[in-house]
């Protein structure tokens, strides 16, 4: 049966990738590829509103919403559904302010617009720590696909990460940017049905329904656990942490402004928001409510956090639906799978190679360099897999890199420029996190519960605002261009 | 493995990525250098 399942699984996934890439890659190729807009990296610059908004919630929606949840409401219940709205906040963020505003200077990486900003090393101190960041994701999300795997068929979760790791290559291999929106296009509608079906069908399966569930919170005198604001400590170590690395690391991460960044226009980015916010930010309803339930029945308590509600799946719904949902869960993990192995390697080929290596380079040599870098990032990622943390807690370290990244970003585009108080900014703040996870000071400090984004979030603005505050530098890059535009008004006035 | 070490070990395995891309970046910037005095 469960070979049955896999076999399901594994057929809509090879049909729905390899069938859109490879019908993406032909047509690609029928047409002219070197119109400048990079159309294996940007898909040329044409996507459209529904594929932009689909691309972008998927894209930051995979195993943090599905094992990741599955994990943490374990110990906070229902306050793990701040995993969502900390999302949803991101994708306001995102397509009403960063992706449009890097969209609208048409910039091919974030590390170039930091260098539109700051200055030529800035852009190659945030490209040493953008694309590791990211592939610090590749690896969470290479367990995820092992989990996942490893629930239905009982292999090894490095050889379910071998695996996953492979259709994630195929995802975007063929035809890069275009074939990501598409193949997610596909499995998002795929994944939405499964969720609501499944949850139907588990509501039927749990021993004492729902109220079951909620009864044994209340009883284990655990009634904050059903509530999304827990308890204020929760509140300021999970919840609001998280929203601050979410929104300040993937509000600026390449990895999510290279959908934005091959949109057909500033436009499509703006719009993307109505159907990307309710995409991504009703999957974890779905996610909480099952690990919740997973917890409360005995057979699935013993396996403890990672494994119970994937097997509490497995167990209790008919094999059709257990693969369907099987199939969902595998499509949003591979989507993000997908971009956060074109990401690091995008940043890769165009801000070192491109821009130090090979100034010269063709969209042949772009696609050849970066489908190169893939297939590296996701051999090294697929070899980390077998020993990671938990999921959330190196999620909140992994985002407090991009902190002052984001703040440089938005002070560059709207107060000063200054590329030696960006540079410092942006050490200074690394260093801090670096201190906070690897030495004993914030235990010493008898802060050890305070997430990184705290102390990131802090040095950023001591350090950023004094340093641009007493610095030479230009003034912000939009202030500018209207003070400029004002000037040209006043000359031709005059 | 203790989670803690865990944990400690996945961190250093970005950072070393950090590092290799570093390295690349100060490869690329002396043969950009070199490629400019060149010409």
């Amino acid at each position: 049966m469960k070979l049955g399942i896999l076999a399901a699984v594994l057929l809509y996934e090879l049909i729905v990738i390899v069938g859109i890439g490879m019908w993406l890659s032909k047509k690609q190729k029928a047409a002219a590829e070197s119109d400048g807009n990079h159309g294996f990296l940007l898909s040329g610059r044409d996507m459209p509103t529904a594929v932009v908004a689909v691309t972008m919630a998927l894209t930051v929606l995979g195993t943090v919403h599905i094992l990741g949840i599955f994990e943490i409401s374990w110990g906070i219940g229902a306050t793990s559904m701040w995993v969502s709205f900390s999302h949803v906040i991101l994708l306001v963020v995102a397509t009403l302010g960063t992706g449009r505003w890097a969209r609208r200077l048409n910039v091919s990486t974030i590390p170039e617009l930091v260098e539109m900003l700051h200055g030529k090393n800035a852009r190659l101190v945030v490209c040493c720590a953008m694309a590791p960041v990211i592939w610090g994701i590749l690896t969470l999300e290479c367990q995820g696909l092992g989990i996942i795997l490893s629930a239905v068929t009982g292999w090894s979760i490095k050889n379910g990460a071998t695996i996953g790791a492979v259709l994630g290559v195929m995802y975007v291999i063929f035809a890069g940017m275009k074939e990501i929106g598409w193949v997610n296009l596909i499995n998002t509608i795929v994944m939405y049905v499964g969720l609501v079906v499944a949850t139907i069908v588990l509501t039927t399966k749990l021993p004492n329904g729902w109220d079951g569930v909620a009864n044994y919170y209340i009883e284990q005198d655990q009634d904050w656990m059903l509530s999304i604001f827990g308890t204020p400590d929760l509140m300021l170590t999970f919840a609001l942490g998280f929203t601050f690395s979410v929104v300040f690391c993937q509000g600026i991460s390449q990895m999510l402004m290279q959908t934005a960044l091959s949109a057909k226009s500033e436009m499509s980015v703006k719009k993307a928001l109505w159907i990307a916010a309710p995409v991504n930010g009703l999957f974890g309803l779905f996610t909480v409510c099952m690990g919740m339930a997973a917890k409360t029945i005995p057979e699935f308590h013993a396996l403890g956090p990672k494994m119970a509600a994937p097997t509490m799946l497995v167990a209790l719904l008919p094999g059709w639906l257990v693969a369907w949902l099987l199939a969902s869960f595998i499509a949003a993990v591979l989507s993000t799978f997908a971009m956060t192995s074109m990401t690091p390697a995008t940043i890769f080929t165009m801000d070192i190679y491109k821009n130090l290596f090979n100034p010269d380079m063709t969209e042949a040599d772009e696609k050849r360099i970066t489908r190169i870098g893939i297939v590296i990032l996701a051999i090294l990622a697929v070899i980390s897999a077998a020993n990671l943390p938990p999921i959330v807690g190196a999620i909140g370290w992994l985002f407090a890199w991009m902190v002052p990244v984001f703040w440089m970003v938005v002070f560059g585009l709207f107060w000063k420029r200054s590329q030696g108080a960006a540079i410092a900014t942006m050490i200074i703040a690394w260093i801090g996190n670096s201190v906070w996870s690897f030495t004993s000071l914030a235990k010493t400090m008898g802060m050890a519960d305070i997430p990184n984004v705290y102390v990131t979030l802090l040095l950023t603005f001591v350090v950023g605002i004094a340093s641009l505050a007493m610095s030479n530098g230009k003034p912000g890059y939009f202030k500018e261009q209207k003070n400029n535009k004002a000037t040209a008004i006043q000359a031709q006035q005059a | 493995m203790e989670e803690a070490v865990v944990t400690q070990v996945w961190m250093l395995e970005v950072v070393a990525l950090m590092v290799v891309y570093a390295v690349a970046v100060l490869i690329g910037i002396n043969k950009r250098n070199k490629r400019e005095s060149g010409q």
